[in-house]
Formats: C-alpha cells, structure tokens, sequence
C-alpha cells in the first residue's frame, strides 16, 4: 500500500488553540493590520501567529456553533449534564471519550437533530452532520444518493457534477460511482456516508466516527480534506475514540459521564 | 421546492422498482387470490346486503362474482397497507437525515404517497383485468375505483402505522389485524346482511371503498357519497401520518437558531 507522502503530524498546522489570550483586542487588531500582506484569509489564518486563528475572547469574531449548560436525559438517565461548547471558525475539535459518555449525543445536539433537555445552542453557519452509522439508500447507486441529498442542499446539475466529482476522487469512490449502495462494502458505504455530509462544502462539519472502516489511503486524504477545510476557515467537529487521533486535533474536548473533563 | 419534491419522487420510484421480488409478488399475489376464489366457490346464488343502498337492502349474485371483487380488494388492500408501512419505516433515520440536508418532511411522504398512488393505479388495473377474465361487472369504472380507493384508504393507513412504529413486528401485527378484520372479514357483504351493530362496521376505513366497488359490480346505483366517504376517510389518515412522520423526522431546533432554555 502506498504511504502518504506527507507525514500526517507535519502537516498539523498546531495542537492546541494558540497561546495568546493574554492578547488585547487592540493588540492583536494592531500586529493583524501590520501583517496582513501575509495573511491568506484573515478568518482562517492568524497572520502574526502564523496558526489557523482561534476565536479569543476579545475578538468579535462569533462562533460557529455555540452550546452553552447542554444537559439531555433519557428518563432518569443523564447522558450529557451541563456541557459548554464554542466551535470557532478554522479548527479541528475532536470530541472523544469513552464508549457512552455522550459524544454522539453532543454531536446530534450541535447539528439539531436532538434537542437539549436543557441549556441552548446557537448556530451561526451551514452545518454538515455524518452520522455514526451509514445512513444511505441501499437501493440506489452512488450517483443517485447523491443526486438525492443534494437536492435537499440545493446542489444540482453541473454545481452538484463538480463537487461529487471532487470528493469522489478525494475519496477514491469515482469508479463505483453507478454501483448500488447495497453491492459495496461497508468501508464504501462510509465513504459515500462521508460524501453526503460533506456535499454543500459546509462552514461547520459534524463527523461522527467519520474514519471508522477506511482504508489507509483514505484515512489520509479524509485528513487531507479536514485540514484543507480547517485552512479556508471552515471548521470540523470529529467524535473518535481512538488515541493515535488525537494529534490531528487542534483543540481535544474530552467527555466521561456526560461531562467535559478537558 | 419543487426540485427537492420531483427528485424524491423519482427517487422513492426507482428504490421500489428495484425490489424485484415484491414487485413479482404484486403481480402473483392477486392473480393467486382470484384464482383461489375461482376454485374454491360454487355459481350458487348468495343473498348480499349493502350498506350504502338503503332502497334496494338484499341483492341476489353468485358467490363466486362476489368473491372474486373481494378478493382483489383484499389483495390490494393489503399490499399497498404494507408497501406504504416499508415505504415509509425501511429509512426511517435516512428520511430524517434528508430532513437535516434540507427537505422538508411532508415533501417526503408526499412523495411517497405519489409513489404508492401509481403503484395502487397500476395494481388495481390489473385486478380489473383479472376479475373481468371471468366476469363482467355491470360497471367496471366503479369497480376499478373501489379497488383504487380501498388502495388509497389502506396506503394512507399504512403511511400512519409506518410512521407511528418504528419496528416492524408492531407494524406487521397492526396492519395484519385491520386488513384482516375490516377488509377479510367484517366488510364482507354477505357478513354484513346478518351482521350485528352495523354502525360499528360502517366506520372502518375499507367500507366506504367496499361499497363502491361491490355497488358498481352489481347494482346500477350511484357511488358518489361512498366515494367521497372514502377520499375523506383516506384524507384523515393521511394528515395523521403526516403529522406523526412530521414528528418523528422533523429538526429538533431549526438550522441556524437561537435553542431558549428548556425547563
């Protein structure tokens, strides 16, 4: 199998949020307009820092998603209690915890699809939900599926021909593209999950579990396309349980019992 | 809107189309239960009784016509009962993530509802063309719309059931259980002339479409109150499961909105 031509912690672009809430809003106003010339795009790159740019305090910049005293209960069951989130623009989050702590939850709250039993959540861009499971049709091909959602996004005809085109070879799916969902294989059936979620080019990606049963080579371009979108100032939210992930995050939300414990 | 509308429509078409086993089935299916009914009934003559004419209450027609017309409406209102449960329940959390990319749910059973629409025309049509090989109904228009109308009543039912369970052994059983009942069973002319509390039987969702397909196979009287009685019926369970599929796949919290704190 091919490697990666590129290490993946070389092109993490940094770990954590960037040390530098110490900084005025006057300051950094005044070293950004001093750098600017450098800078790519002023939402997505700190042009003094050099980092993807981190929402600070005294900026105005406004969160894509916010949840604040996020508390949901099954019954007497608390799966999530109180639980503070802000997903700024350019970052990669990752949520992880251990199996039931809620991480899922957290990521069907922050997309709408469930509601809180308590606390609000505020959204301020296009969002892009990956659900943990393959929700696809079966009975239709590649191509259709996404003929399907994309009319829901309002992507259609030649807009909709590019980007399926563009994550399809992103995500080396192109040559099964009039294959019916249910002949492929579950690593497939992921990929083309992913695709869905990922169609509308949203501001805000919601991957639940998104490299569960892909490939090497995919796992590497999925990581390609998240740091890619993390630099045009898109962010992406990514619920995993596994450890050797959590060096592609630029910031690590950490859940145990329905808390946040990091 | 009308985009989003047409592509589920088309696609909802294509999905069913390529069950090919149920789609053999459709077409086995009614061609076994009239021949079961050509087989096992004599040319005797039965004395039947239908509810929606009051002028004419006893009508003298051979067991075997009589069999044959509720036979296909049985075959149909079963099969479209349980197409319009798969329809709906086999992508309930799909539905919803078409819900979350921007469709809105009534576009989604609309469009179901088109599909299941054609499909009842097409099964009715050929349940026509069964009954007409072995006699011929005094009006086959009628009858073709009392086999489209239990197929419209039953497919909104099962829309309703599919929506409201989300497993399929409780969908199974309350499917089951009606169609056997109303449709198999209580509906049955012959039943009905000796039946007791006829008003109880007259509320069920396959009499209105019983009564305009055995009033035309029969009798020359008008069939307009029974089916507008039907259009109504099917109407109300069509609102109802719209309303439940709104309520199961609808957002929690709209796209981009402010949630308010929940007590």
């Amino acid at each position: 199998m091919r490697e990666p031509s590129v290490p993946l912690a070389a092109r993490r672009h940094s770990v954590a949020p960037a040390p530098s809430s110490r900084l005025t809003s006057t300051d950094y106003t005044e070293r950004r307009r001093a750098k600017w010339k450098y800078s790519v795009h002023w939402l997505t790159k700190d042009p003094w820092l050099n980092t993807p740019y981190v929402w600070r305090d005294s900026m105005t910049i406004p969160a894509l998603v916010e949840g604040r005293g996020i508390t949901k209960r099954y019954g007497r069951t608390t799966v999530l209690n109180n639980v503070d989130i802000s997903i700024s623009p350019g970052q990669i989050v990752g949520i992880v915890g251990e199996n039931g702590s809620g991480k899922s939850t957290l990521l069907e709250i922050l997309a709408g699809i469930l509601a809180p039993t308590r606390g609000s959540v505020q959204r301020r861009a296009s969002i892009g939900y990956c659900p943990q499971g393959t929700l696809v049709f079966d009975a239709l091909t590649v191509d259709e599926n996404l003929r399907y959602f994309g009319a829901g996004v309002g992507l259609c005809g030649s807009r909709l021909e590019a980007r399926a085109s563009q994550l399809l070879t992103a995500l080396a799916l192109e040559r099964q593209r009039t294959r019916i969902v249910a002949q492929m294989s579950g690593g497939s059936k992921q990929k083309l999950n992913l695709i869905v979620a990922l169609l509308d080019d949203p501001d805000l990606q919601l991957l639940d579990e998104p490299c569960s049963g892909l490939d090497w080579e995919t796992y590497v371009s999925f990581w390609v396309l998240a740091n890619r979108a993390r630099d045009e100032g898109k962010s992406v939210v990514i619920v995993s349980h596994l450890i050797q992930e959590r060096v592609n995050f630029d910031v690590v939300l950490t859940l145990r019992n329905g808390e946040v414990v990091t | 809107m009308m985009r989003r509308f047409r592509t589920a429509v088309e696609m909802t078409a294509r999905e069913s189309a390529r069950n090919r086993t149920a789609c053999a089935l459709a077409l086995l299916l009614p061609l076994l239960f009239n021949g079961l009914a050509w087989l096992t009934t004599s040319e005797r003559i039965v004395v039947i009784q239908l509810a929606s004419v009051s002028l004419e209450p006893d009508i003298e027609v051979p067991a075997r016509w009589q069999a044959m017309v509720f036979m296909a409406l049985i075959a149909i209102g079963f099969m479209s009962a349980f197409f319009a449960v798969t329809l709906v329940q086999a992508h309930g959390r799909t539905n919803r993530r078409l819900v979350v990319c921007g469709y809105r749910p009534a576009e989604l059973i609309l469009s179901k509802l088109l599909v299941l629409g054609v499909s009842v025309v097409g099964m009715s049509l050929y349940c026509l063309a069964i009954i007409t090989r072995f006699f011929t109904p005094e009006h086959p228009v009628k009858v073709l719309a009392g086999l489209m109308l239990i197929g419209y009543v039953y497919g909104c039912y099962g829309l309703l059931i599919g929506a409201l369970w989300r497993r399929e052994l409780e969908s199974t059983f309350s499917v089951i259980l009606l169609t056997t009942i109303d449709v198999g069973w209580l509906q049955q002319p012959v039943f009905y002339a000796e039946a007791e509390h006829q008003a109880f039987i007259r509320g069920l969702p396959a009499y209105w479409p019983v009564q305009v397909a055995t009033v035309g196979a029969f009798t020359d009287h008008r069939v307009m109150t029974s089916t507008l009685g039907a259009l109504a019926y099917g109407a109300i369970l069509l609102l109802a499961s719209v309303a439940v599929f709104w309520l199961q796949v609808r957002r929690a919290t709209p796209a981009t909105s402010l949630v308010g704190e929940t007590p």
